[in-house]
């Protein structure tokens, strides 16, 4: 390549050629940033089902309750003689955590004297809805709880 | 004491205090004869060495000799006069005297009644939390019958089973109700040929059972939940389970098999046998060599773990040597049982049935395994596929309850189940489908990253020579480069 | 512009702005000697992989939670569920591969071109303990996702150190922070990984640059009799020479992104301390060695193979004050280039023998299996065929 040659092409050449890195510098510094702020942005857990397993469930004796964290939310797991049932922990009425009576086999709320039996229906107080129940299955000896 | 009565010429605890008088009596006797240098008191021990240790390792070291025995605690005898009693020393020379209480070693016959005079006690076994009904099942046991209406003392007693001064409790490795040392402890008479031809019974049960999936499982593997002989013949109450209840006695074990059989074809026919129509094998009728017609999807889906494991790059081909069952293998096992009834299989409608029957589960578990093997390849990569395993769980309960179901011989109950399989192994193939049309996505994005690539690059490659004559002047001695 | 102009006036208050910008303007534009070319580009490029790996990492470490509980499971979030976490975590896991291959060819070429020579020693100096430092943080940067390969390739790696001679034992104690590789050898090769490393790596670069620039780069000429060249015919560095490595630079990072997307590293399975894995192998810029230790048996036999080891490294950071000669051109200097060349080769042999150890091959339509300590063994071969497969 000479001289003339690229003078010759200057005048166009030059401006289309410096058009042309300026607009591939501004992509590639977008597809740079893009991706990063895209990369901070909390990822949404939505996606897939998330499981959790309820510590030591073998050892849990029918009847007892254990209360496991499903997805930030306090979820009670009960074991009776038929298998492993569990129920979000938060009563209906203003979200105060529930316990379970093993013996009168019913979940009671400390706050404003909330009963639900151990289906999670409502027996008496003030809650306006029965528990919501979480799906549990057993695998290999390991009880895992997700959300239904 | 109202229970002394019956504990005749045995000294409870309570009476041995009394055990002075003998040895009163025996230092009077020893005055009479001149005086002579006594050893320490004589008991028991000092001569039955051979029986006093293993009792003292045993369940029973807390009784005493007298007892099961009677006779005195102790007894005065002159330290030269000894040996003369002492078998090993020779020989015995003298009947040694075990004074008026000692009842000596039971007879057979004697022997369950001896046993029972504390194991059938209620008070007495109270404290150990024994049962105290074994006595009067092992009346109604073969046993039982054959000793005492027959008086026939051939016949195994306590202690054939349990031993004798060397009892231990059945959780011990080494007591011989062990349920490992079942099968040998029962053989000891039942495989003995000469003693069972006695009394007219085969001899070959306990190595038929040695064989079987049963003795497989406790022998072999070790795993004491298998079934020993006492498992379906009971213990104490020992008896050959009746022709028509042996299904019953499966289904203590085998609920779902039992139960899907029940409402089975076969159950309906007279002349099926039940459980050992199909599953009881070896060469006698007696049917103890019980046998798994088919390998078992638990087997299977532990040799697809196994070979995952040692192979984990195995191909789709080797894992179906290894692993998939060939339903042509299948009918290669099941069928001959079959035709011992349904003579004709070309014209026997009934058959087919079972052949849609053995292809449906047979697809079921190809298309279990394929499944696996697809997870594992999928998620050995850069994809993550820990939630489809979840769902893939299900598929497994389903695959594993096929096996009790086909006992219903019924296609459309097999039919629902793998139809259930179908669906959770149709949800997994297609979310690993949608995890690999990511990783598609991130190929065809190549083309426009190197597109876009090729053309920066040359743009500023253009930018580079032009800029490079514009700013530099070659030099005078390079100007030809 | 009034708004730059109003900018102006404000830092021009504060300070000498017309120093600074004279300062800057001379640094940006200035020439660079004629001949600079092509081969030039790799210690800019290693330069670039650094700032990607400095940018990546901080992305990555919003995410990664350096504890054996929740190393691994963090670093499969970031693949699977952040966006665009896989590409960050690839293109960070091929670029520390890729910044050690160019500050390798970067060497490589000084080197050859013997531009370590006087006044520049100190920058090669520099330039080695730069070398050193990106393999450490190759090194630590391994064991960070917490996988069976990585756990187990840092147990190996850390073991060598109990080789080095009296103090082998305290060494290792102290790299593990204990007797084995646990969550405390994580916290500490995390520490050194994201905070030592980078800042010292960052202050060696700057101190790299600086000698470079006040040396300017080397030519051909012997030493102490170097001509100035004419001004106008150097290379201004800005925008001729930045031009250049654009080029370069725009398709190294399109390479990088064609790695992370065909050649992806695996995420592996989580570290268990009870189950070695087969054939632990260390990663290709330790395979020499890795291969170099296996030949020395024995407890002195290890000594020596741990010096034979760090020789190179020695040799490497002394050569500039071994090699006086005034020559730079290499065909004028056959022996520092024979002698380059066979260190080279003899690098590249041991780590190809490395790669292949503990391996089965096919040559020439016969299958061989290659020993520990990379001897080929013909495999299913009838005995007396043996000896005629040697020729």
């Amino acid at each position: 390549m000479n001289q003339k040659q690229i003078n010759a092409n200057q005048p166009t050449r030059r401006g289309f050629l410096d058009w042309i890195v300026a607009a591939c510098s501004t992509v590639t510094a977008a597809l740079l940033a893009i991706p990063a702020v895209m990369y901070l942005w909390p990822a949404a857990r939505g996606g897939t089902a998330e499981n959790v397993e309820v510590p030591e469930a073998g050892s849990m004796p029918p009847g007892q309750s254990r209360m496991v964290q499903v997805g930030g939310k306090a979820v009670i797991v009960v074991r009776d003689a038929s298998g492993f049932r569990a129920y979000s922990a938060a009563c209906t009425h203003l979200g105060c955590l529930v316990k379970w009576d093993a013996a009168h086999r019913q979940f009671l709320c400390p706050c404003h004297a909330g009963v639900f039996d151990d289906k999670g229906a409502v027996v008496s107080g003030p809650a306006p809805a029965p528990l919501p129940p979480y799906k549990t299955k057993e695998i290999g000896g390991k009880v895992y709880v997700s959300a239904s | 004491m109202p229970g002394r009565e019956h504990r005749v010429g045995l000294p409870s605890r309570a009476d041995r205090g009394g055990g002075a008088r003998p040895i009163a009596a025996s230092l009077l006797f020893a005055a009479v004869s001149g005086g002579v240098a006594f050893a320490a008191p004589v008991t028991c021990q000092t001569c039955h060495t051979r029986e006093a240790k293993p009792l003292a390792a045993s369940v029973h070291a807390a009784l005493a000799c007298q007892e099961c025995h009677g006779g005195d605690e102790a007894y005065a005898v002159v330290d030269a006069d000894l040996p003369r009693f002492q078998e090993r020393a020779g020989g015995a020379e003298a009947k040694f005297d075990h004074g008026s209480s000692f009842r000596g070693k039971p007879r057979r016959g004697e022997i369950p009644e001896r046993c029972g005079t504390c194991h059938a006690d209620v008070e007495r076994m109270n404290p150990y939390g024994l049962r105290t009904d074994q006595l009067a099942a092992y009346r109604t046991s073969g046993h039982g019958k054959t000793l005492f209406q027959r008086g026939d003392e051939r016949v195994a007693v306590c202690t054939d089973c349990h031993g004798v001064h060397d009892v231990h409790p059945a959780h011990e490795a080494t007591s011989k109700t062990h349920p490992r040392n079942v099968p040998d402890m029962c053989g000891s008479c039942h495989a003995n040929a000469a003693l069972m031809a006695e009394f007219d019974l085969p001899a070959g049960l306990v190595d038929e059972y040695r064989h079987s999936v049963h003795g497989d499982l406790l022998l072999q593997a070790g795993d004491l939940g298998a079934p020993t002989c006492a498992t379906c013949h009971g213990n104490h109450s020992a008896m050959p389970p009746g022709f028509r209840t042996v299904g019953a006695v499966c289904g203590k074990c085998h609920e779902h098999a039992s139960k899907n059989f029940e409402t089975s074809i076969h159950a309906k026919q007279p002349a099926f046998a039940g459980c050992v129509q199909c599953h009881g094998g070896g060469p006698s009728s007696h049917q103890h060599k019980i046998e798994r017609i088919t390998k078992p999807t638990g087997v299977m889906i532990q040799r697809y773990a196994h070979l995952m494991s040692a192979r984990p790059s195995a191909t789709p081909g080797e894992v179906t040597e290894a692993i998939h069952p060939d339903p042509k293998n299948l009918l290669t096992q099941v069928l001959p049982g079959c035709l011992e009834c349904h003579s004709e299989p070309d014209e026997d409608k009934s058959l087919a049935g079972l052949f849609k029957l053995i292809d449906d589960i047979s697809a079921a578990e190809r298309l279990y395994v394929g499944t696996a093997h697809r997870l594992d390849e999928v998620g050995r990569g850069v994809l993550l596929v820990d939630h489809v395993r979840f769902t893939y769980e299900d598929a497994k309960t389903h695959l594993i309850e096929l096996a009790p179901l086909q006992h219903t011989l019924s296609n459309e109950a097999v039919a629902g189940k793998v139809a259930e399989l179908r669906t959770v192994c149709t949800t997994v193939n297609t979310q690993l489908d949608d995890l690999e049309r990511g990783l598609r996505w991130r190929y065809r994005a190549l083309i426009p990253v190197w597109g876009f690539a090729l053309v920066f690059a040359a743009a500023l490659y253009a930018t580079y020579r032009r800029l490079r004559a514009v700013h530099v002047q070659p030099m005078a001695g390079a100007s030809g480069k | 512009m009034p708004e730059s102009g109003r900018l102006q006036r404000f830092f021009s208050a504060r300070f000498d702005m017309g120093a600074v910008r004279t300062f800057l303007d001379k640094q940006l534009h200035k020439r660079l000697p004629p001949h600079t070319g092509w081969l030039h580009v790799f210690g800019s490029l290693s330069l670039l992989l650094f700032i990607s790996q400095t940018i990546t990492g901080i992305l990555l470490l919003v995410y990664y939670r350096p504890t054996p509980e929740a190393a691994h499971s963090s670093i499969k979030y970031i693949t699977a569920q952040v966006n665009f976490g896989w590409l960050y975590r690839q293109v960070h896991a091929w670029g520390a591969s890729l910044m050690i291959l160019f500050v390798v060819l970067h060497m490589i070429r000084t080197y050859f071109s013997g531009a370590y020579k006087r006044p520049r020693e100190l920058t090669w100096v520099t330039g080695v303990l730069l070398f050193i430092l990106t393999i450490t943080f190759g090194f630590t940067g391994y064991l960070l996702p917490w996988n069976q390969i990585a756990y187990w390739a840092t147990t190996v790696g850390t073991e060598s150190a109990n080789k080095v001679p009296l103090i082998g034992g305290w060494l290792r104690y102290f790299l593990r922070g204990g007797e084995a590789v646990t969550g405390e050898t994580l916290s500490r090769f995390f520490v050194v990984h994201v905070i030592i490393l980078p800042w010292a790596v960052t202050g060696l670069i700057a101190l790299h640059l600086v000698l470079m620039r006040l040396n300017n780069l080397a030519t051909f000429e012997r030493v102490g009799e170097e001509k100035p060249t004419p001004p106008q015919a150097g290379i201004p560095f800005f925008p001729v020479h930045v031009a250049k490595e654009g080029v370069v630079a725009v398709l190294l990072i399109a390479v990088l992104v064609t790695l992370s997307v065909v050649a992806p590293w695996e995420i592996g399975e989580p570290a268990n301390a009870l189950s070695t894995p087969e054939h632990i192998k260390p990663e290709w810029y330790f395979l020499p060695s890795y291969q170099l230790l296996k030949y020395f048996e024995g407890p002195w036999g290890a000594v020596v193979g741990v010096i034979a080891c760090s020789f190179p490294f020695l040799i490497l950071i002394l050569w500039p004050f071994l090699d006086f000669g005034k020559e730079r051109h290499p065909r004028k200097r056959p022996w520092a280039v024979g002698f380059g060349l066979v260190g080279l080769f003899g690098a590249l042999f041991l780590g190809i023998l490395g790669h292949l150890s503990e391996t089965d091959m096919t040559l020439f339509g016969r299958r061989y299996h290659i020993d520990l300590l990379g001897w080929p063994h013909a495999l299913g071969e009838p005995p007396k065929d043996a000896p005629s497969a040697e020729h």
